[in-house]
């Protein structure tokens, strides 16, 4: 479907904008702190519903629309914004994000039927509170700009000015010049919103030329940054402030850029960077083919070696040129930190908890693909935190500690690697009663501990004993932790408190794969290579003095036996009926006997760090999640050149 | 070649949008809002703008308001395209100024035949 992947991904931002907003919603205190959240909601929805309609999701489409009739009745005060219309609008967030993403299944959910009930029945406006009127003879706003202002707005200012803030004017010319160094309205909305709220932008045209007025509500009478074609004026005159020093030269653009938060940035699937990492790795082969050639083509050394310090310059280049795509895969922990604190909220409340959420290193750029498969392994650290390691408030009081538990969520860089953990400031861990749970030994220590809590199934025998200790799936935590490429280790002070940590590489190469046995042992192959997979029958191979064919849709392919190459003979005898993959590289065809095709899953590609190890035709080696290895077979080595020792 | 202006908050509805009219091979230019799209009018040349309503900051009725207001862009074609609740702003935005009305969710078949209609190019 095309533009799924697009709207999926808008929508889940636009969602968790929605979250978040949600939540901002529950915290704010006074009326004009709400309102630009009303704003931010209201637009989250409408864009969402838009969407929404394009792809035909009926029932998200009402969702949104219904919600967008609530807010707007409790931006205009007609309906109370309590903590119990927030939860309702959360409840409709979850069930938005499962209809966009079951949108290629179109699954019909009997929960959203119930849910566009909760929202239509939801308590009936009340009569709308007189809106104060206001000529806004107090504030200076130049005529051409006042009369664009709404009630409303000057509701809002006048509000703003009682609660101690600073009216502001600003604005902007563009040009053609500074469009094209990217300095447009928006940067200059940008920079004027780092400071204040924004109240109206009015455009002002003359002529044929155009000029923005931004009406603004500044907390500091501070004026913002500078930027090309920004002027900001003061309305309201505050007490004193100092001065300016006029001998400053404004900040350049450049300056700017590095300064300012916002960043002009693309989107690129992850694919398309794996596209362009693939071509780095060709060029890589080239350019050993071209340092061979040399190598043979018999040019003595003086003559040689510009071309040779081309070859090595050309290496160096090609190291940077990967290190920077490299980088562009990286994007702030954030994306799946900023999560938590709506799923540490909802734990809270459901394990009679009272929690505040501390996270630290947020920005640390770590793999896209990374964040991705991070979200379900820190989602079960986190819930076993909650469930199991923070006492109720009154256990807590008892136990001379805060009401309120304190959970940390931290990522330390360390070299290629992060390591995250998630601290609580709990009961820690009662090693007896994990001991006894598992029916064994008390574990010695933490690290034995956690053994146990890994062992597969470990926690179904926690459910019987709730309050025993940790361990909900720690098994699977642990698996995926593996499966990055990572270690996850435990440390533990009884009556302290409990620390999970995850030290995971900070990128990732990712292979879809098919995972093969042969003599016993498990490979790994990746799967583009591939073009087909079939079981060989005795019958189908043919014997010539060259070697063997095998037919395959009336005609011959070249079979190779991997055991062969690989002068692998384990204790286990190959099966009667292996299978075989066809390997394809531009024409030429080949059939490759294994034992057997186990599966196709992705692997994580660790590259062979030692230089003993390693040889052509070993594309690295992968962790299968149950602590074994495998190693990946690069088969266009393999078939070209066979196995050189 | 006819320059087209596309203003949307949604930057894959743009996408939709510029799909939907690419038959008419235009150059296209973008905006995530109506103050941005009042930028854009001012910096460069455009035969025909496709304009959501609800948007940050400023309002596609605004919009229209202040483009109509103004010589330069008097005669600019607007074709608005916005989600269907807000139906009963049709007269109002046509009134406002607007050439056309279209609604959300559209149909990429409607939405090109409105688009050339506007830029005088017949109907295919």
């Amino acid at each position: 479907m095309e533009f799924l992947e697009d709207f999926t991904e808008e929508a889940d931002e636009l969602l968790q904008n929605i979250n978040q907003q949600l939540l901002g919603l529950s915290e704010a205190a006074t009326s004009s702190a709400r309102q630009p959240i009303f704003q931010e909601l209201l637009r989250a929805y409408h864009t969402l519903k838009g969407l929404a309609g394009m792809m035909a999701v009926e029932p998200a489409v009402e969702i949104c629309h219904r919600s967008e009739t609530l807010l707007n009745a409790a931006r205009k005060g007609q309906l109370e914004s309590d903590g119990r219309l927030v939860d309702l609008l959360l409840e409709g967030s979850r069930l938005l994000a499962r209809l966009v993403h079951a949108l290629p299944e179109r699954t019909a959910l009997t929960e959203v039927s119930t849910h566009l009930k909760r929202l239509q029945g939801w308590t009936q406006p009340t009569p709308e509170p007189p809106v104060a009127t206001s000529g806004g003879s107090l504030l200076e706003i130049p005529e051409l700009v006042g009369r664009h202002l709404q009630s409303e707005d000057w509701h809002r200012l006048e509000q703003g000015i009682r609660d101690g803030m600073t009216v502001g004017l600003a604005y902007f010319s563009p040009s053609p010049e500074q469009a094209a160094q990217g300095v447009n309205v928006n940067l200059a909305r940008e920079v004027l919103l780092a400071t204040g709220d924004l109240i109206r932008a009015v455009p002002l045209i003359e002529g044929s030329s155009v000029r923005f007025a931004f009406v603004m509500l500044h907390k500091t009478p501070d004026p913002p940054e500078s930027l090309a074609g920004l002027e900001w004026l003061r309305l309201n005159e505050q007490p004193a402030t100092p001065a300016q020093d006029p001998g400053e030269e404004p900040e350049s653009w450049a300056d700017h850029q590095r300064s300012s938060p916002i960043s002009n940035t693309v989107r690129v699937e992850v694919g398309r960077l794996d596209d362009i990492m693939r071509l780095v790795g060709d060029l890589v082969v080239s350019r050993w083919r071209l340092q061979n050639a040399l190598e043979e083509s018999g040019v003595n050394e003086r003559q040689g070696a510009p071309i040779r310090d081309s070859a090595m310059r050309i290496e160096r280049q090609l190291r940077d040129l990967r290190q920077a795509v490299t980088r562009a895969r990286m994007v702030p922990l954030s994306e799946v930190f900023g999560r938590m604190p709506l799923a540490v909220r909802d734990l809270a409340r459901s394990s009679n908890c009272q929690v505040r959420l501390v996270m630290e290193g947020e920005d640390t750029q770590v793999d896209k693909v990374l964040v991705e498969r991070l979200l379900d392994p820190l989602l079960h650290l986190v819930r076993n935190a909650l469930a199991h390691g923070l006492e109720s408030p009154q256990e807590r009081e008892q136990a001379g500690k805060e009401p309120v538990g304190r959970l940390r969520l931290a990522a330390v860089p360390q070299g290629d690697s992060i390591r995250i953990e998630v601290e609580d400031d709990g009961r820690g861990l009662d090693l007896e009663a994990i001991g006894r749970s598992a029916g064994g030994r008390v574990p010695a220590d933490a690290e034995q501990a956690l053994e146990i809590l890994c062992r597969p199934g470990f926690s179904t025998r926690l459910q019987a004993a709730k309050d025993a200790g940790r361990g909900v799936g720690m098994d699977v935590v642990r698996k995926a932790v593996a499966e990055m490429g990572g270690h996850l280790g435990l440390e533990s002070h009884p009556g302290q408190g409990c620390k999970f940590w995850m030290r995971l590489p900070l990128t990732l190469t990712i292979v879809d794969s098919f995972l093969i046995s042969l003599a016993g042992e498990r490979y790994a192959v990746a799967r583009d290579a591939v073009t087909e997979v079939m079981e060989v029958l005795a019958d189908q191979i043919h014997h010539h003095p060259g070697g063997e064919l095998l037919n395959w849709r009336g005609g011959a392919l070249p079979l190779l036996r991997l055991r062969k190459l690989l002068g692998t003979s384990g204790p286990v005898a190959e099966p009667a009926s292996p299978h075989a993959l066809v390997y394809a590289s531009g024409e030429h065809r080949v059939a490759l006997v294994v034992d057997r095709v186990v599966g196709l899953r992705e692997v994580v590609v660790r590259p062979m760090a030692d230089p003993l190890l390693s040889r052509p035709w070993l594309g690295g080696a992968t962790e299968l999640g149950d602590g074994s290895m495998a190693l990946i077979l690069d088969l266009g080595q393999l078939v070209r050149h066979g196995v050189k020792t | 070649m006819t320059a087209v202006l596309v203003v949307d908050d949604s930057p894959t509805m743009r996408k939709m949008v510029k799909a939907a009219l690419s038959p008419l091979q235009s150059h296209f230019g973008e905006a995530a809002n109506g103050l941005e799209a009042i930028e854009q009018l001012a910096l460069q040349h455009y035969d025909l703008m496709i304009l959501d309503l609800n948007m940050p900051d400023m309002h596609g009725l605004e919009v229209i308001q202040y483009t109509r207001a103004y010589d330069s862009y008097r005669e600019l074609p607007i074709l608005v395209l916005t989600t269907r609740s807000e139906e009963d702003t049709r007269r109002t935005v046509l009134e406002a100024g607007a050439n056309r009305y279209c609604t959300k969710p559209f149909q990429a078949q409607e939405l090109l035949g409105a688009a050339r209609e506007l830029l005088g190019h017949p109907p295919v």
